[in-house]
């Protein structure tokens, strides 16, 4: 009885060490494929609108996006040259399933930051949230409509001070780099 | 007289041009200072508290903080042990010029997400906001206790899922790795 005891413990004892060994590791998900389409380099050029934000004027830059921490978030990372000169950011990305929507936090390399929300519905990613900019905080809308080929879109941003009258702050055009072909 | 005109138009448009030229690019506000005592490379360890997180650990680990995007933002790259699990953490601070306080992201690799504000009071830092880890949100507050020389600190988190039960998630012991000595 004694020796049915013992095997019995081993036996439970390996299990237990095996399931604890076994414990699956956390998967993003599936939500956050959504976000794939943008992985890549691309390019882009516009226009800014004159406003509370600046004079306006043409700009072009480049932005390379990538799944980071286990593919939980993406990242993005642009340059651009526009009216005011060189501009660099970061974006990141992150589905909450908590809330059922995507976080989307944008870093500017002026300080500006927007902070918010990122919808997704057929083909149309749309961000709202607050933006802070030069000392004052903007309600902001940017709406990224992908194009059937996902492999280009428009992008236009809107800003607001009471969340009743949006003015355009910029439209752009974007087109994703096409992998080099295989060797 | 036309002569006279043309002239002071040209003076006002040579003006007005220097002046466009010599705008000056924005600056980090002095506040981002605060954070600078933390720029540099951190080794840590301490011990992850049975909880929501897990069956809980030794925890130890670095951290890598440098200023990013012209000063305006801070950001660190941590990677750690626990309980011999790795992981990897990415933190973006800044100034928000509108509520004058510092907001924190934290962004985990196994999806979780810190989203808050940090007070400084002497040399307390108190991180406050909301924590969303395995489909669950949490309050999060944690308390950052820098040490007179800025070279170590102690570090104390914890949870509550409804802001008034608040359970201990990690407390460590910091230390500022010593810059190499000059040749």
């Amino acid at each position: 009885m004694q020796r049915i005891s013992v095997l019995l413990f081993v036996l439970f004892f390996c299990f237990a060490t095996a399931m604890q060994a076994q414990a699956p590791t956390p998967k993003p998900d599936p939500e956050v494929k959504k976000l794939h389409v943008f992985l890549g380099h691309w390019t882009y050029e516009g226009e800014y609108k004159p406003g509370p934000l600046g004079p306006g004027g043409k700009f072009a830059g480049e932005d390379d996006g990538q799944m980071i921490l286990g593919g939980f978030f993406f990242q993005a990372r642009w340059t651009e040259k526009g009216p005011t000169g060189e501009g660099r950011g970061l974006e990141l990305d992150g589905y909450d399933p908590v809330n059922k929507n995507f976080s989307s936090e944008l870093y500017f390399d002026d300080g500006s930051r927007f902070s918010g929300v990122l919808t997704v519905a057929g083909n149309t990613f749309t961000y709202e949230g607050k933006m802070v900019m030069a000392g004052k905080q903007y309600q902001f809308k940017g709406t990224f409509v992908l194009a059937p080929d996902l492999a280009s879109g428009t992008y236009k941003t809107e800003i607001s001070l009471d969340g009743k009258t949006w003015t355009t702050s910029g439209e752009s055009k974007w087109t994703k780099a096409k992998p080099a072909p295989k060797k | 007289m036309r002569r006279i005109t043309i002239l002071l138009f040209l003076s006002v448009f040579c003006f007005a041009t220097a002046m466009q030229a010599q705008a000056p690019a924005p600056k980090p506000d002095p506040e981002m200072k605060k954070l600078h005592v933390f720029v540099g490379h951190w080794t840590f360890e301490g011990e992850q508290k049975p909880g929501p997180l897990g069956p809980g650990g030794k925890f130890t680990g670095e951290d890598n903080c440098q200023m990013i995007l012209g000063g305006f933002f801070y950001q660190c790259q941590l990677t750690g042990k626990v309980a011999e699990q790795e992981m990897r953490l990415l933190e973006i601070d800044g100034y928000d010029s509108v509520n004058k306080n510092f907001f924190s992201e934290f962004y985990l690799d196994d999806g979780s997400r810190f989203s808050g504000v940090i007070t400084i009071t002497g040399s307390t830092w108190t991180y406050a906001g909301k924590f969303v880890t395995a489909g669950k949100q949490y309050q999060y507050k944690a308390t950052l206790i820098a040490a007179p020389d800025s070279a170590s600190f102690t570090y104390k988190d914890q949870l509550s899922p409804d802001g008034k039960t608040w359970t201990p998630l990690y407390e460590e012991n910091w230390t500022k790795a010593q810059p190499a000595p000059k040749k």
